[in-house]
């Protein structure tokens, strides 16, 4: 390993060059395209694959909604919550690397809103609206915000959480 | 070689052994069929930080690739982990973050943590690749000051791959 340019004083600093043993063991070239053909076609199954999960977890979801309806007086109980937390936080990870940004837009919205709430109680009705914006944009093969009526739905769920906020404060 | 250009030959992914830290199992899956498909033969996976830690000090890997948001240890603290050379179970190894979030401050945050590269999600196999070839190809010096360790910094294009995004418009 290379020790260099040792600068004394005020700034001091060391330069070191490691042997570059990922370049050893890979050698030259680069990734075939065949390689590259083959991971492309495996990508697309994956999204398709990602719209069948989500839809399973947009129903639990959605369960997890009706349960906090259906008993509005009572508090959320912490396990309920860290199943929507989950939910949310799946889909704004996973939304975006399977071609779905638009999912995650809205996901992350919906962690915006659980995040100002963590101590609070959570309104049914907020998270309704972004399930059914969920729905709504996988229903008609909704990708990307660059879409009039996708636009329209993340200002509405945008505006419906800033409202959730000022009611707080 | 054009690292920029991953349609050249044939690299020995065979002879490597990636790591793969994300708390996303189906995103884990992805990028290790990915690397399969490269022709990786072996790859570990962790789901959080301090698993990929734990890992380390069993196995030793060739490169890393890890996601940033995840619980309990993110992937910055693992990043700050790993270059910390006084503890780092391999300070010197090839890190690259792949993120949905990617705003300057974040690359510039993921840089500061000693990063070689950052990856934007979605990325396609051809970015992957592309990352790959420039780490490769073109690596940094490592710079050890008071309060850095890492890859040089002082560079005018931190490797990034965030512009050939799979989706468009619906």
């Amino acid at each position: 390993m290379d020790q260099q340019n040792k600068k004394p004083g005020k700034n001091d600093y060391t330069i070191v060059i490691p042997p570059n043993s990922l370049k050893a063991k890979i050698g030259n070239g680069g990734v075939s395209k065949m390689s590259l053909e083959m991971a492309n076609s495996l990508v697309e199954k994956y999204e398709n694959i990602f719209i069948s999960k989500a839809n399973i977890v947009i129903q639990n979801l959605q369960k997890a909604c009706n349960e906090i309806a259906e008993n509005p007086t009572e508090p959320i109980s912490k396990a309920l919550r860290t199943i929507i937390e989950n939910i949310s936080h799946e889909l704004k990870g996973e939304g975006a690397t399977f071609g779905h940004p638009l999912i995650s837009d809205i996901a992350k919205n919906l962690n915006v809103y659980l995040e100002i709430h963590k101590a609070l109680p959570l309104n049914p009705i907020v998270l309704k609206a972004h399930i059914d914006a969920l729905h709504v944009i996988i229903k008609h093969g909704i990708k990307s915000k660059d879409n009039a009526i996708a636009n329209e739905l993340c200002t509405s769920l945008e505006n419906i959480v800033q409202k959730s906020l000022e009611q707080i404060i | 070689m054009n690292a920029a250009s991953p349609h050249y030959g044939n690299y020995r992914f065979d002879k490597i052994f990636p790591l793969i830290v994300d708390d996303s199992a189906h995103i884990r899956k992805l990028l290790k069929d990915v690397l399969f498909c490269f022709g990786c033969t072996r790859v570990i996976e962790a789901s959080d930080g301090s698993e990929a830690l734990a890992t380390l000090k069993q196995s030793r890997v060739d490169v890393i690739f890890t996601n940033w948001v995840m619980s309990p240890m993110d992937g910055i603290e693992f990043l700050k982990q790993m270059r910390n050379p006084d503890n780092s179970p391999d300070p010197y190894v090839p890190i690259i973050m792949i993120s949905a979030h990617s705003t300057l401050d974040h690359i510039k945050r993921s840089r500061d943590a000693g990063a070689n590269a950052f990856l934007t999600k979605p990325f396609t196999p051809a970015s992957l690749a592309r990352i790959l070839a420039t780490i490769i190809e073109a690596p940094r010096p490592f710079i050890k000051t008071k309060t850095y360790f890492g890859p040089d910094r002082r560079v005018k294009d931190f490797p990034q791959q965030s512009e050939d995004r799979r989706v468009a418009a619906a």
